[in-house]
Order: C-alpha cells, then structure tokens, then sequence
C-alpha cells in the first residue's frame, strides 16, 4: 500500500518559508494499491495530485477518481473546484460519504454562482456520481472501505465526521482526522476497536498538550491523544495529521520528538508532510 | 496611503516551496489612508495573517475601525473572512461594501459561506459590528476624506475595479484590478453582453478610470503562451497590465493575482517581459506579501 500525503495542515492554508518542509496545504491523501487508487478528501492538496493526473499523456491518464470525504469543513473540500478533472468530458468521480446527499449539498454550494465563475456544478463536464459508505463496509474497486463516527462538531447525526477503515491488498489502513480524542469515552472506545490489529492509524494531532485544555470543543486532539488511541488499539504505525497552522517547520520537529518519546514499543510515530509518501 | 500586501495569489492559496518569495496567500491588500484609517480590499487566505497583525493593535481590544471593499466574491477573494480574527471580537467595528454577485447581496452571501455544513461557526455568531452597502459599477462616494469610484470589470458574473484617492492630495491615487480580462476578446462582465456601446466604450471608460494613477494594481494572472485558448477565463497576462499603464499614464504597476502554478521564477520571468513594455515611463514590479508602499504620503 502506497499513501501519498498531498496536503496535511488543519484549518486554513499556510503558505510561507516557516512551513516548506512540512507544507501549508489542507486535507488530502491517496491511497494506491493493487490498481485501486482511493483519494481521502479534498483540501487544497487535491490540487497538486489532478496537475500530477493531468501530467500524463491524455490516452494513458486516469479516468476513474473516488473520492471519500470525513466532513465538509472548508479545509476538507475547498480544493475541489480546483481539481482538474472535474472540468473535463469522460472524466468519472465517484464521491462518498456518510451521507451522499449532503456531499451532493456542498459540491453544488463550491460551484453556486455566488462563489464560482463555473455558476452550478451542472456544468461541469466530468460524470459525478455520490455514494453512501456506511458502517457496514462497500466495495470500491480491490478495496473494502467502512465509516466510524468521530467526535467533530458537526451539525447533526444525519451526517456526522467519520473516518476510514480501508482494506486493501494486504494492509489496512484507518484514516481519523478531525477527531477530538480523550473527550467522549464511547466514541474512543469505537475508533481504538475499529483501529485494532491496522497496520498505518493516521489521527488527527492538532494541538500540542498545552494548546489543549483552552481548546477543548473544537474537534481536535492534542498529539497525546493521538499516540494513546494508537497504542490502545496496537497499531504498528501512527501518522500525525491535520497540524494546526500556527506550527512552524521547527515546532512540529519538536511535536515529532515529543510524540516519539510517549510512544511504547512496537509503535512508530511519524508526521505527515505535503507530497510525503509513505510504503507499507 | 500606505499600502500593504497581504495576497498576491489568484484562484485559491497554495503552499509551494517555490512560492514563498512573492507568497501563496490568495488576495488581501491593506491600506492605511492620508486620513489615518483602514482599508481592505477583499478577504482572501491573506485576511488571516493579516488579521494576526491587527489583533497586535487597536482589534486586539476591540477599538478597532475598518473599511473592507470587496472586489466579487469568487472564492479566492473571499475564503479567509471565516478566519479572520477581529471579526470574533466585540467593539471592533467594520463596513463591508461589494456589489454582491448573481442577484445575491455580500450578507447573504458571506452568511452562505458559513453554512452549518462547512464551518463550525456561523458568520452571525462574529462578535464585531459589521453593516454590508451594496456598490454598483460606475458608484463614486467619498468616505472619511478619501474618494472612492467603482468600474465593472471583464471578469465572470459581476466585479468592480476601485480606484481610491484622497481628496485633494495629487499623486494619491491607486486604482485595484484584481481579476479582468481582454475586452477585444471576450465579454464577460454580467450585462456586458447586452450593449455594443457597453464594449466599446469599455475601454476609453477603464483609461479614464485609472488615468495618471500613482499605482495601479493589476490581474497578471497568465503569460502570453497559457492565455491561448482561456481568454474567456477573465485573466489577464502582465504585458496587458503595462500596455494599460503606459496608455493611461500609471507610474507604477503591481503585478498582482499569481497563478498559483507559477513559481517565483516564472513571476520574475513575465515581469521582465512586462517591463520592456513599461520602458522608463512605467515602473513595473510584482505584488510580494508583507511588502508596503507609499502613493501621496504617509497617513494617521
């Protein structure tokens, strides 16, 4: 399994010299394997993975895109007007969520004409089509896929957070970012089961222990947090996620040491970077 | 005025390695006026850090005052207002003027923006007092000593170029074209279509509207090559931007609205072809973020 970390920052982007070596774009990661190429949201880091789709010749250049989302916070979905494919004929996204009528919601607000010179999504030339993923696992492609409700302040429980627990080839692979950690024993005790025996947990680690306590309600986790659930649920590899945007270059270096240090044995604790590839 | 950067980028921010010389925030411009308050033009990625500095000052504390002209409301030019801190702090008071876009007023459609579904917190729990006045093109108002005139620009849906200067204070103007096309190639502008008179006349009415302006901040969002094929896009290359200044007798242009691909490099690239056109008569330069200048002295 290859995991490509197109954007990794919370919130908003933060471009600049303090974030080269991590990167300032928001949420979007994809994950190949076996032929199966899923992409897990769509910050602006969607941009760069369509000029990379867009760089091979037409004839050879992929056709297909699923395209599952956590949540429709800006940061999780602002790159999607931007993403090349979207504009072109015989171009076909498949868009997922937990519910599909809302994914439906946003993509028309992204191209409504008060924000867009597109002015509606039924422009677009590209097929899309919106799926549910529930908490019973789908099929996409080669790759078994299933959602689990975090705790993100999100309105509703028609249509909470989730993340993902994607099967696919040998490995697995949970993908929980936007979640606050350490607050709702339920929903921990959900996620550390639905995260057991994976061999890659990439968990939101927003804020440093200290930023917490004066944050609590957000939706984030400290990176504590994110290296207990981890532990808890025995997982060999955790990634750090969704870094708040006020964290320089050299502080997440500092975050990465501190994480390193929390950890038990058996578990290695990396942090994601803009255009970082992982193998596993 | 002073008149600071905040973004530069066109079309959305983008963090690149390669951009951080002139910056990947999408626009934001500052401007503190002769008469000492301030001026912001649009709230792009660029409102945040801009925001940042502001809380250091008078918004900090909730005393703090300011104009923001919006120039349309496509994303780029409107995505940081969610994260734009002073708007959270009771006392801080702002006015937002824009001419809204496709039949929608700027409250609604800034309201729109935090929907439940895509931000945490709505735009009616910010906690500074914000009235919204609806612009129209061709609008010339005079606010706290400093004239302000409105243009429609060559852009999709409806977009207004500002022209700003204080009254009676020569050398003061700076007139702002975030985002406008070729009018000899395309109509793009919302009733832009209905008139011929409207097209041609655009133009003579634009060389008025920025005529002997002290800077002209200007879309120089492709190079000649990429504009092939995507004139309808409602963009301009650096080389119109200077053909319109030495025209209309501009001292200085800001290249403004990157495209988020372009590397520094590229940017340094068409300002150097820009400037062939600028000659001596016209001082080209690329919009960079923290960078400040003067038109007519400094204010406040």
């Amino acid at each position: 399994m290859r995991i490509t970390f197109w954007g990794t920052r919370g919130s908003l982007v933060v471009p600049g010299t303090d974030t080269v070596r991590y990167g300032g774009n928001t949420p979007c990661v994809q994950v190949t394997a076996n032929g199966t190429d899923l992409i897990l949201d769509a910050g602006i880091g969607i941009v760069p993975l369509g000029d990379k789709v867009m760089s091979a010749p037409a004839l050879e250049r992929q056709k297909v895109f699923h395209l599952l989302f956590s949540h429709f916070h800006w940061d999780h979905v602002l790159g999607f007007p931007f993403f090349t494919p979207v504009y072109l004929a015989g171009m076909e996204l498949h868009l997922y969520g937990r519910n599909p009528d809302r994914v439906k919601e946003t993509v028309h607000r992204l191209f409504h004409s008060s924000y867009s010179p597109i002015k509606g999504a039924h422009n677009l030339a590209a097929e899309i089509y919106y799926h549910e993923v529930g908490d019973e696992p789908v099929q996409i492609e080669a790759a078994r896929v299933h959602s689990v409700p975090l705790n993100h302040p999100h309105p509703g429980p028609d249509s909470p957070t989730v993340g993902y627990r994607i099967e696919l080839g040998s490995r697995t692979m949970v993908y929980a970012t936007d979640n606050e950690a350490g607050v709702d024993e339920a929903c921990d005790a959900r996620l550390v089961e639905e995260a057991r025996g994976a061999d890659v947990l990439v968990h939101d680690a927003h804020f440093t222990p200290e930023e917490y306590p004066a944050r609590v309600g957000w939706g984030h986790s400290s990176f504590e947090q994110a290296v207990r659930i981890a532990s808890e649920a025995g997982v060999s590899l955790l990634v750090l996620f969704h870094h708040e945007p006020d964290h320089d270059d050299e502080q997440m270096e500092l975050i990465l040491e501190r994480a390193r240090k929390l950890a038990p044995e058996g578990l290695t604790v990396t942090a994601a970077l803009d255009r970082g590839v992982l193998e596993i | 005025m002073e008149i600071t950067f905040w973004g530069v980028r066109g079309s959305y921010p983008i963090a690149r390695p390669d951009n951080t010389r002139y910056g990947g925030n999408s626009t934001c411009i500052h401007f503190r006026t002769l008469g000492g308050e301030e001026w912001i033009f649009d709230g792009g990625s660029g409102i945040f850090p801009l925001g940042r500095s502001l809380m250091q000052r008078e918004f900090g504390r909730g005393e703090g005052f300011a104009r923001i002209m919006i120039g349309h409301t496509h994303w780029d030019h409107i995505l940081g207002f969610p994260y734009f801190e002073p708007f959270y702090v009771p006392g801080n008071r702002f006015e937002i003027y824009s001419a809204g876009q496709a039949g929608a007023d700027i409250e609604h459609i800034l309201v729109g923006q935090q929907h439940d579904d895509n931000f945490p917190v709505p735009f009616k729990a910010f906690r500074a007092a914000i009235r919204f006045y609806t612009l129209q093109p061709d609008d010339s108002l005079e606010l706290g000593g400093t004239q302000v005139r409105t243009l429609q620009l060559n852009h999709p849906g409806i977009t207004l170029g500002y022209r700003i200067e204080t009254s009676g204070v020569a050398g003061s103007a700076a007139v702002i074209y975030t985002d406008t096309a070729r009018i000899d190639a395309v109509r793009l502008g919302d009733g832009m279509n209905d008139s011929d008179a409207f097209a041609r006349d655009f133009k003579a009415r634009m060389l008025e509207h920025v005529s002997g302006a002290d800077l002209l901040v200007h879309d120089a969002h492709f190079s000649e090559e990429e504009i092939a094929g995507k004139e309808h896009w409602g963009h301009s290359t650096p080389n119109d931007a200077a053909r319109l200044a030495v025209e209309a007798g501009v001292k200085r242009v800001a290249m403004f609205h990157h495209a988020p691909e372009h590397s520094d490099d590229v940017v340094d690239e068409l300002l150097a072809e820009a400037r062939k056109i600028g000659g001596d008569q016209v001082e080209i330069f690329g919009a960079e973020e923290g960078e400040s200048l003067v038109t007519g002295g400094l204010g406040g």
